[in-house]
């Protein structure tokens, strides 16, 4: 059997949250609803979406704020490099001058 | 393409970390008729380090990425394979983390993560970078639900043959590629490990490599993926 595809998924699930929420609104559920659940469920998907939009921001922020910076790394990086510069020298390799002349050492 | 001055030092660097480790390796270099010497800096490589460990395999003109590892992975002999980036921002020195990671969890593929793990992380990106590579891998989380924190990285190892199946069936480019790589690895069943490793942006000095046309690429790519797996 074929797999449903990303989008076929949140079709099928945003369907079934619709067909849910066009129930409640019709009252085809039997539920004793009070009067603030009345008005959060003629709202519901804008409450729903304003929420998930809240929660993605706030989600993006933290990220960006615990984002792990390494100053280590580049500092090890360029210590390496000019290791590697020194040993391929000794072994021969003839490193071309970003000037445009060849250099040796 | 046009890495004369970076290649020698990656070299070096392979070599120092996976000798230390016992690690046995080749290096295929495919060089797409870069102007600025690359290739005579990759044959003095191959004088100084045996040419049976660097494997010259050039090509005439710029021809892609997707193509040069269908290139490369031609003339390979290992059956494992590691694909990473060529300016040294991907560290040599995780590679021996990779392969110990893929032995004790027998996974199909590893991967560096630079979003999660003990070490990670990133040096060199601004704070409108920073935003941006969260948001769209937040995106990229919430459409695609892929099972790999870090979607677009492209520092990973691979069995020979998974590899040679995901570049076979992989259509886009750039970023969207190496995301369509690890959605079709996770749909054909393949097992993925991750390794946080850090990454020193090496293109920072004035490039704006994450323009708009570059988002806009990216969103096409990312709804193309959301709507065909």
């Amino acid at each position: 059997p074929m797999a449903l595809t990303k989008l076929m998924q949140w079709l099928l699930g945003g369907g079934c949250f619709i067909a849910l929420w066009l129930a409640l609104m019709h009252d085809l559920i039997p539920v004793e609803l009070t009067p603030m659940g009345r008005h959060v469920t003629n709202w519901l998907p804008l409450y729903a979406g304003g929420l998930f939009g809240l929660a993605s921001a706030l989600t993006i922020v933290y990220r960006v704020l615990m984002f792990n910076d390494c100053p280590e790394a580049h500092s090890e990086l360029v210590r390496e490099i000019d290791e590697a510069k020194a040993d391929l020298a000794k072994r021969g390799f003839k490193f071309v001058d970003p000037k445009g002349d060849k250099k040796t050492s | 393409y046009n890495e004369r001055d970076n290649l020698p030092l990656l070299v070096w660097m392979i070599d120092k970390y996976l000798g230390a480790a016992n690690i046995q390796y080749e290096i295929v270099i495919v060089d797409d008729g870069s102007p600025d010497g690359t290739q005579e800096a990759a044959k003095q490589l191959a004088k100084i380090y045996s040419e049976d460990r660097i494997v010259l395999r050039p090509r005439p003109r710029k021809l892609g990425l997707g193509t040069a590892y269908l290139h490369g992975l031609k003339h390979a002999k290992g059956d494992h394979v590691i694909l990473m980036d060529a300016d040294l921002s991907h560290h040599p020195k995780f590679i021996p983390q990779m392969v110990a990671k893929m032995r004790s969890g027998s996974f199909d593929i590893v991967t560096g993560s630079r979003y999660e793990g003990e070490g990670c992380g990133v040096y060199g990106w601004d704070l409108r970078r920073k935003v941006i590579s969260r948001g769209a891998n937040f995106l990229a989380q919430l459409l695609l639900r892929p099972g790999v924190s870090d979607l677009t990285g492209s520092f990973r190892l691979y069995k020979r043959e998974v590899l040679q199946r995901l570049v076979d069936s992989c259509t886009s480019k750039g970023y969207v590629f190496q995301m369509e790589m690890m959605v079709r690895a996770r749909h054909l069943g393949y097992s993925i490990g991750e390794v946080p490793i850090t990454f020193v942006d090496r293109m920072f000095y004035g490039d704006s490599k994450l323009g708009g046309s570059e988002i806009v690429q990216y969103l096409k790519g990312l709804l193309t993926l959301f709507a065909t797996t």
